[in-house]
This record gives C-alpha cells, sequence and structure tokens, in this order.
C-alpha cells in the first residue's frame, strides 16, 4: 500500500542530492548505485538507459530501496522502500532533462553527454512508497 | 569511466588505492542489509577500512545486526561529497562479526567522524554508555565497482 512521503523529510528528495538507489540483482544480491530523483504524484521516480544493470533489476513489481542523506547534515536521512510500478520510455528523455535542470542546472541532458545523444533509450521508473524510515 | 573489479579464487580483493580516500576521509557511507524477507535496507553509517576488510560497527539487538550475520549480503555505497561522479561500491559478505575491540573501534570512528575519541560522548548517545554491546562487522568484497 502506498504511503506519503513525510512533508519534514520532502526537502532530500526535491533538493538536487544524488541519493543512493538500492536494486536486487537476479541472484538477489544488493546493487547500490548513485541516481537522480524526483518526486511527481507522490511516486517516486529515477532515470535509467534500456540495458544497464539497474534497468533489468527494475522490472514492473522490483523491491527498490532509496536513501538520501543530508550533505549539509549526515544526521539526517531518508530511507524509501517502495516497488516499481510503471517503467516507461514515453516523455523518459523530457524526465532526464527535468533531472539535469535540477542537478546540473543544465536543462539539456545531453548537452553534457553528446557520445549518447540518439544511441540510448531513456526509461522512467515509477516507485511507489510503501515504507518511510527517517531520522530524528 | 567506471571499472569493475571482481574478487578470483581465495585471493582478497583490495580496495584500490587511487579509492580509499574514501574511506579515510570522514564521509557517512549507505550501507544495505537484506531483511529476513530479501527486502533491502539502506541505513547511513560510518566505515572505514583496515587494509583488507570494510568495516562497520553496529549494536547487538539492532536490525543491521540481525541482517549482518556471518556469510550475509551486504553492499556499500561511498559517494565523494565534493564530486558526486566519484563513488566505490562494494559488494560482499560479513567474514567476521566480533565484539572484540568493538568499542575501541567505535572510539576510532568517532574520532574520525566527529573529532572525538569517545563515542558515548555525543548527547543523543550518551545514554547507552554501558547499556549496548558494540560489534565490528568485517566485510570481505567480492566485487567492487568505482566510478570517476
Amino acid at each position: 500500500m502506498a504511503v506519503p512521503i513525510p512533508e519534514k523529510f520532502k526537502d532530500l528528495l526535491d533538493r538536487p542530492i544524488v541519493v543512493s538507489l538500492v536494486t536486487l540483482m537476479p541472484d538477489g544480491k544488493p546493487q547500490a548505485t548513485p541516481v537522480w530523483v524526483d518526486v511527481k504524484d507522490g511516486f517516486v521516480r529515477v532515470n535509467s538507459a534500456r540495458g544497464r544493470q539497474k534497468d533489468k533489476n527494475m522490472k514492473v513489481g522490483s523491491s527498490v530501496t532509496v536513501l538520501s542523506i543530508d550533505p549539509e547534515n549526515p544526521y539526517r536521512w531518508m530511507e524509501v522502500r517502495g516497488e516499481v510500478v510503471e517503467e516507461t520510455e514515453e516523455g523518459a528523455v523530457d524526465h532526464i532533462n527535468v533531472l539535469s535542470a535540477k542537478y546540473m542546472n543544465r536543462p539539456d541532458y545531453y548537452a553534457g553527454n553528446e557520445a549518447q545523444r540518439g544511441k540510448e533509450q531513456r526509461v522512467t521508473y515509477k516507485i511507489e512508497v510503501q515504507h518511510v524510515n527517517t531520522s530524528r | 569511466m567506471p571499472i569493475k573489479y571482481e574478487k578470483v579464487g581465495d585471493e582478497p580483493l583490495l580496495v584500490p588505492e587511487s579509492y580509499r580516500d574514501l574511506f579515510t576521509r570522514p564521509i557517512v557511507v549507505t550501507l544495505v542489509t537484506l531483511m529476513p524477507d530479501g527486502q533491502p535496507q539502506a541505513t547511513p553509517i560510518w566505515a572505514d577500512y583496515d587494509g583488507r576488510y570494510v568495516r562497520v560497527n553496529s549494536a547487538r539487538g539492532r536490525q543491521k545486526d540481525k541482517n549482518m550475520q556471518p556469510g550475509a549480503r551486504v553492499t556499500m555505497l561511498v559517494i565523494d561529497p565534493d564530486n558526486t561522479g566519484r563513488w566505490l561500491e562494494v559488494r560482499g559478505h560479513i567474514a567476521e562479526v566480533t565484539e572484540e575491540g568493538a568499542l575501541d573501534h567505535a572510539n576510532a570512528l568517532s574520532l574520525k567522524y566527529e573529532g572525538n575519541a569517545d563515542f558515548y560522548a555525543d548527547a543523543e548517545i550518551a545514554a547507552y554508555r554501558g547499556k549496548e554491546q558494540r560489534v565490528t562487522y568485517k566485510i570481505d568484497p567480492v566485487r567492487i565497482n568505482t566510478n570517476s
């Protein structure tokens, strides 16, 4: 069941903080990678490209966990556990551009990564929040 | 550029020299353990590297403690706060769980992260002094991913 993201800690997903995304490898081993993230309509969204390990690990129904630690105060943090409820290529380039604007101040993601332009299929993953742990 | 390292046979897999600063600097890392139902739990934690094992410290009875029995799979992600494109992921298993020297270890981490060699000096945890059993967990890396 979906749970809300606590107001008091929502900034940890709204500010340009690189978060840890944990997915599970097919053998159940956790993989952790730094990712950009945002929140839309209560869902946590991340973006990757087809064929990457993260993509393979984030099928609909997959368990994922996101940890955001406040860079200004590492004792302030939020862990979000949830499930991938949608993965879509539709609007995924727009989404990576939104994230690029948020994190890099560069609304064209590929402006910093010309070699990849047109060579990969971006994907947006929508995560339903099921459990939230925060620092005090 | 991403680089992958994998453990081969019994040869220890060491953290590359060029990334060891991520363990000497006071960077709060992400530790991932698995809940009994297989769901990943991610928590911020202090960590260090003893030249062979990546080490973390917790206390008996906590969820992390329950999830870090010998042999348990764990994953750690350390992101350079000065350059988030530079990071180190260590995947491994718990090679050793020990109470011996665990308080000294907590104190060493406290010195590194807080500049105070007394772990319980912090007001928020002072109440736990003498009331909990600290534990050191040694993580044996089986795979290391780096990026810079």
